[in-house]
């Protein structure tokens, strides 16, 4: 099971139904009314992805706000997943949404099973982001690593692989995959 | 000023010797006559005097002559050759003359340059301009009227292009707005203005606007409104939609159904009440318009508005200028208007320290103008136009319907409602209404028609 997700929305009523929609298929739905106090929420959530609508400021119709809030969510947390809601089908916004950084949106009323692979394809492309992400950093701690060890030993390959606890043949191996 | 020529005073001098010449030739005449009895001297002597006196009788009417001329002059608009010939005699009475042909000459070219801009001001408007006297016959067109016609036009009937809406137009009565129908297909809005000027019968101003022109602004207006109303509609369907397809599969818990059957309720009421408000919208109000003293009328809308306004604490301030001023409308319509702007400067000021309404109604020309003030935070330029849409609302609560309803009135009186940005801050709505008793043009319509 996927999740944990966060829904954003004005409606309280909307909220309900996606609670509702959502609740068999993921660890925990969250909802909010208003974007307040995002940062702490995003943190504190551990959530898996985030189901936005483009219109939550009352008496906005062009999905800018929705788009903003995209922009400080992306900024927050670039690794997590939001998916878009909207009544318009515009193309357009639709690709300014994407390009804007959004994994995918749903059209307003949704299908439930529809709003369910949604965001369940968001959770998946989340994992998939922070997981490259961690590995990133596995690679480039060693790298650093195998580098003041060289740097310590005078470039002496024996000594540096001795200090690293390895074979001669196994840091050229890593010298050459980190291109040292 | 006219400066005194050398030459007069020998002129004077000479018409005295004229006449004193006259007086003592007759004296003699007659003394010869009756008292030497010598006829034939006496008639040569009065023959003198006759002479004499048919030169000073030249020379005074020559004045008369020279003013004769130059009122020739003035009424066959004729002023270009010199009016005063150089005369001996009356150089100062001619010099003034000449003056004051110099000024009326400069005054008609500059009353010609102003016909002229005039008229080329006429032209340059996109909508074709007829101007009708009481008998129907056309006494000027500008460029967009002529291009209509193609030809001279002395009577709507002429206007091929207007086919059967030719005496449709002749029909319409000062105030008066019809669509019609030209023969090329083309839908024009027609708008009549009655006029009269000093001493001239009345005359009618007929124009014809192409409705295509307006047609880009309505069409804007009603795709606002499409993309409120679906999201409006969209919006509320999304709970219901989802909560029915979750009731269906899976099992719910008892709670879990009543509240989802409730919420499906609401929004399902919701979407009915608002489908009610749109259609109080898209119904145009038919006024009944008739004179309303706007003094009692405002009286009667402070019975109405006084308890809300004094439960907001606010300072409501009216002006009447003058305070007779009378309006054309319906009564009901425009105190209904008048609700929703006044509620809405309410809700716009609930959250100043000091929170100040203003009402003022003013005679401005041929319309009255109402104005209503706040001192709220005002609107940004974006949303001036937006507050009028129907269902755009950023309120809370707001039903979204109380501005563009205020608009619709506005309209059906052939008036406007405009919003704008207050004096020192705030957002100001103006409510524009013609008055159809003054609607004598000003000069610069007089001389337009001149031509």
């Amino acid at each position: 099971m996927a999740g944990p997700v966060l829904v954003i929305d004005d409606d309280r009523d909307v909220l309900h139904a996606a609670r509702v929609a959502l609740s068999g298929a993921f660890t925990r739905v969250e909802t909010a009314q208003a974007p307040d106090d995002l940062e702490r929420r995003l943190e504190a959530g551990g959530f898996e992805a985030l189901l936005l609508d483009m219109n939550f400021a009352i008496g906005d119709h062009s999905g800018r706000q929705g788009l903003g809030l995209l922009d400080r969510i992306r900024a927050l947390d670039p690794s997590l997943s939001v998916v878009l809601m909207t009544t318009f089908g515009g193309v357009a916004l639709a690709v300014e949404a994407l390009k804007s950084g959004a994994s995918d949106f749903v059209l307003k009323p949704w299908r439930n099973d529809r709003l369910v692979d949604a965001v369940t394809v968001g959770c998946e492309k989340t994992r998939a982001a922070r997981k490259a992400a961690s590995s990133f950093d596995l690679d480039d701690a060693e790298r650093a690593e195998i580098q003041r060890a060289l740097d310590f030993h005078g470039r002496n390959i024996s000594r540096a692989a001795a200090a690293l606890g390895m074979t001669r043949q196994a840091l050229y191996r890593r010298m050459g995959k980190h291109g040292l | 000023m006219v400066s005194s020529p050398p030459g007069a005073t020998r002129f004077s001098v000479g018409l005295v010797a004229r006449a004193a010449a006259i007086a003592v030739l007759t004296y003699f005449a007659l003394q010869l006559a009756v008292g030497g009895r010598l006829y034939a001297t006496a008639l040569v002597v009065a023959s003198f005097a006759a002479l004499l006196f048919l030169s000073l009788w030249r020379a005074i009417t020559r004045a008369d002559r020279m003013l004769a001329r130059f009122v020739d002059g003035v009424i066959m608009g004729d002023l270009e050759r010199s009016t005063a010939t150089a005369s001996a005699g009356f150089s100062r009475f001619a010099q003034a003359i000449e003056l004051a042909a110099d000024k009326l000459r400069r005054e008609r070219g500059e009353r010609q340059q102003r016909i002229e801009l005039l008229l080329a001001l006429l032209d340059g408007v996109p909508a074709a301009l007829l101007v009708l006297e009481g008998s129907g016959r056309v006494t000027l067109a500008n460029r967009a009227a002529r291009a209509l016609a193609r030809e001279e036009v002395s009577r709507l009937d002429d206007i091929g292009a207007l086919a059967g809406a030719a005496r449709r137009l002749e029909l319409l009565a000062p105030g008066g707005r019809e669509i019609v129908r030209l023969a090329d297909g083309r839908v024009a809005l027609a708008s009549c203005l009655g006029f009269s000027t000093p001493g001239a019968e009345a005359q009618r101003l007929i124009c014809l606007q192409d409705v295509a022109q307006l047609d880009a602004v309505e069409i804007k207006a009603w795709q606002d409104l499409v993309r409120v109303l679906a999201h409006e509609m969209l919006n509320s369907l999304t709970p219901i939609v989802s909560l029915a397809e979750s009731l269906q599969h899976g099992r719910r818990r008892k709670a879990e159904v009543a509240e989802a059957i409730e919420v499906i309720g609401r929004r399902s009421s919701g979407l009915m009440s608002f489908v009610d408000r749109y259609r109080k919208v898209a119904e145009a109000p038919r006024p009944n318009v008739r004179p309303i003293a706007v003094g009692s009328f405002m009286d009667g809308l402070d019975r109405l508005l006084g308890p809300m306004l004094a439960g907001a604490g606010l300072t409501y301030e009216r002006r009447i200028e003058p305070a007779t001023l009378v309006i054309h409308a319906d009564q009901d319509l425009l105190e209904q208007a008048m609700i929703n702007l006044i509620k809405n400067a309410v809700d716009a000021v609930s959250g100043v320290a000091s929170p100040v309404i203003l009402v003022a109604c003013r005679n401005a020309d041929d319309r009255v103008e109402i104005i209503v003030r706040d001192n709220g935070p005002g609107l940004p330029a974006e949303e001036i136009e937006r507050v009028f849409v129907p269902f755009f609302t950023t309120k809370a609560g707001g039903s979204g319907i109380g501005l563009s309803v205020a608009r619709q009135i506005a309209l059906a009186h052939h008036g406007r409602l405009d919003a704008g940005p207050a004096p020192g801050g705030g957002a100001e709505f103006r409510l524009t209404l013609p008055n159809p008793q003054v609607s004598n043009l000003r000069p610069a319509g007089r001389f337009a028609l001149e031509a």
